[in-house]
């Protein structure tokens, strides 16, 4: 089924051109910068702070509260979901490479109703938005998981849904949604049909006519592209006698992946009318600035998280400052800022 | 994450086995929580700034010095570790304990401990407590040669150490597998760490073990077993270890499957029932 055509709505977007915003010269208190954005517009999700926390490193929720303080965040993600249960593989699933870490957990879960059942008082209580990641290998079975999910989603507070593109799909043999832009936007529009919710595609920097993807999910429904997935790897052990993972091929973080990250965010964004949720390898406050300079509306954290658990409040800072320096008072001044020629 | 991170000072720095770094770290407030089969995670920047939490089994802990000694373990890829560059008097980021402690019953009297230069680091702690404790602790240790051994200097004197060297350099050549029929029927319990050959050895073992029991219970018993009150352990337990992850339980990349059903390694583990386990290729 192709993807239904929907009236086409301005999302706001950087300037292709981007010329870098003229500096002020009144001083701004840092404290009363803007740090809330709107993302998409059909279904428009409203975050406090532009900090998401990546599905998969902090769980499914009940663990994040203890872990990082969600205060500092705008939206956090649940680690993936299923219809029915996923099991995540042997060990070794997480070793460590040059320059970042290669997992393969295989979107490991109990199924949608029991994490539901156990973590969605978590969800309810929590100071910022929860959006679920759903994980389908087929678009009956998205519809499906949707179908459940919006059973319960107003009782627990979802505000949104992400759509994993980067999880394997039955019709692909097993490769990810994102390999194909129209086997994505056929399941995008599934989702679409199934719920009203602000919608997000979650794909990597790997994805298959990203700028396609990116122009045309939004037609398909899509809210919000979120650029954060992480892009597959490989390597043997140490006597290259297996695969270091169990799994063989698992999926790549940290800083190594940060480059080609950046580049498929600019991408996107220079293509985009949904709304860009930027992640990969952010370590630092300077790398969440570069990732909004790139063209992102919202950072996305995640195995950062595990080292430096008061990263969130410290990007906060970074960017109220960064607004603050230019004179301004709302985030959107940073976002695409890098996206000019050196020549204009 | 999880648990407040303690600055611990670089004391020393050692070897267990040829290749396998120790750190002791000056960490009195940490130490007093930390039992055998306790991990901690290192924290300090890698290149680029990004920081990973490294897993470090707890080989010794010395309540005098107010110090923990930890093992490095390899890096799956073999990259350079810059937890390895550190230097006596730097100081960086500890958290734990992870995991839970290793489980011995009370009616343990005889324990029997298989290791290969792999999961020495993980029972070198069990092997001080367990000692101290009055236990009888026989150590099975596999080694190509004779110079990847640890030194017997590591362990307490009282500690029966028998040796199985691939190229029968010292102790028997062969495989510590050669030599669990001997000494399964000793031990009231065992613990085995290491590398997926000498757990599967160790599990074909107690079910062998499990099998003879069971026989002997039909008729006479060939050996009183009887279980103190509360004893919960089974009798061989299997140390997991794995290499990084974020140490709470949330992040899946350490659980593995048993029967008893998912054991997350940082939060449950890393003993498991060797038995009920369908782990296999763990390091």
């Amino acid at each position: 089924m192709p993807p239904r055509k929907r009236a086409k709505v301005a999302a706001p977007r950087a300037s292709r051109s981007a010329p870098v915003p003229e500096q002020k010269n009144e001083r701004i208190n840092p404290l009363t910068v803007d740090l809330a954005v709107v993302l998409g517009s059909e279904h428009p999700l409203r975050l406090e702070r532009p900090i998401v926390v990546a599905s998969g490193p902090l769980g499914f929720g009940n663990e994040a509260g203890a872990a990082i303080d969600l205060r500092d965040v705008g939206l956090f993600v649940v680690r993936g979901i299923s219809l029915r249960p996923r099991f995540g593989g042997l060990m070794p699933r997480m070793v460590e490479v040059p320059g970042g870490l290669m997992h393969a957990v295989n979107r490991e879960n109990p199924g949608a109703d029991e994490v539901m059942d156990r973590h969605g008082a978590s969800w309810r209580s929590a100071p910022c938005a929860v959006a679920l990641s759903l994980v389908a290998t087929s678009v009956k079975e998205l519809a499906q998981l949707i179908e459940r999910v919006e059973r319960r989603a107003d009782e627990l507070g979802i505000a949104a849904l992400e759509i994993d593109l980067t999880a394997p799909c039955d019709g692909l043999e097993g490769s990810r949604w994102e390999s194909s832009a129209d086997e994505s936007l056929r399941l995008i529009d599934t989702a679409r049909g199934a719920t009203d919710r602000t919608l997000i595609a979650k794909v990597s920097s790997a994805a298959s006519e990203l700028r396609r993807l990116a122009s045309e999910s939004i037609d398909a429904g899509i809210d919000v592209l979120s650029v954060s997935g992480s892009p597959h790897g490989f390597l043997p052990d140490r006597a290259r006698r297996w695969p270091a993972l169990a799994a063989g091929i698992g999926e790549l973080s940290g800083p190594l992946v940060r480059p080609a990250a950046l580049a498929a965010i600019a991408e996107a964004a220079s293509g985009a009318g949904a709304s860009i949720i930027g992640g990969g390898g952010i370590g630092s406050p300077a790398d969440a600035l570069d990732t909004f300079a790139a063209g992102a509306s919202a950072v996305s954290l995640g195995t950062a998280l595990w080292a430096d658990p008061r990263l969130p409040g410290a990007v906060v800072d970074s960017l109220r400052r960064a607004v603050a320096a230019r004179g301004e008072t709302s985030i959107l001044v940073l976002r695409g800022s890098a996206l000019g020629s050196r020549h204009e | 994450m999880g648990s407040t991170p303690v600055a611990g000072e670089l004391l020393a720095i050692g070897e267990l086995t040829p290749g396998r770094i120790a750190l002791e770290f000056r960490a009195p407030t940490l130490i007093a929580g930390l039992r055998p089969g306790h991990a901690l995670h290192l924290v300090r920047p890698e290149s680029g700034g990004y920081r990973v939490r490294r897993v470090a089994p707890v080989s010794r802990v010395d309540l005098i010095r107010g110090s923990v000694e930890v093992a490095l373990q390899p890096r799956a890829d073999g990259g350079q570790d810059a937890l390895a560059g550190l230097r006596v008097g730097d100081v960086i980021e500890l958290n734990g304990p992870i995991g839970q402690p290793i489980l011995i019953n009370k009616g343990t009297m005889r324990l029997l401990l298989i290791t290969d230069g792999e999961g020495f680091a993980w029972v070198r702690a069990l092997a001080d407590a367990a000692t101290r404790a009055g236990i009888s602790v026989t150590m099975l240790q596999q080694a190509d040669t004779a110079a990847d051994l640890p030194p017997p200097s590591l362990l307490p004197d009282v500690v029966e150490i028998v040796v199985a060297t691939t190229d029968g350099s010292i102790g028997h050549r062969g495989t510590v597998a050669e030599l669990l029929a001997e000494y399964v029927p000793w031990a009231d319990q065992a613990v085995v760490a290491g590398g997926a050959d000498i757990r599967a050895a160790a599990t074909s073992a107690a079910l062998r073990r499990r099998t003879t029991d069971r026989t002997s219970a039909s008729g006479k018993p060939a050996r009183a077993r009887t279980a103190a009150a509360g004893d919960r352990a089974p009798w061989l337990q299997a140390l997991l270890s794995h290499e990084i992850g974020c140490g709470i339980g949330a992040c899946g990349g350490c659980t593995v499957a048993t029967r008893a059903g998912q054991v997350r390694l940082c939060r449950e583990g890393p003993a498991i029932d060797a038995t009920g386990s369908t782990a296999k290729r763990s390091t």
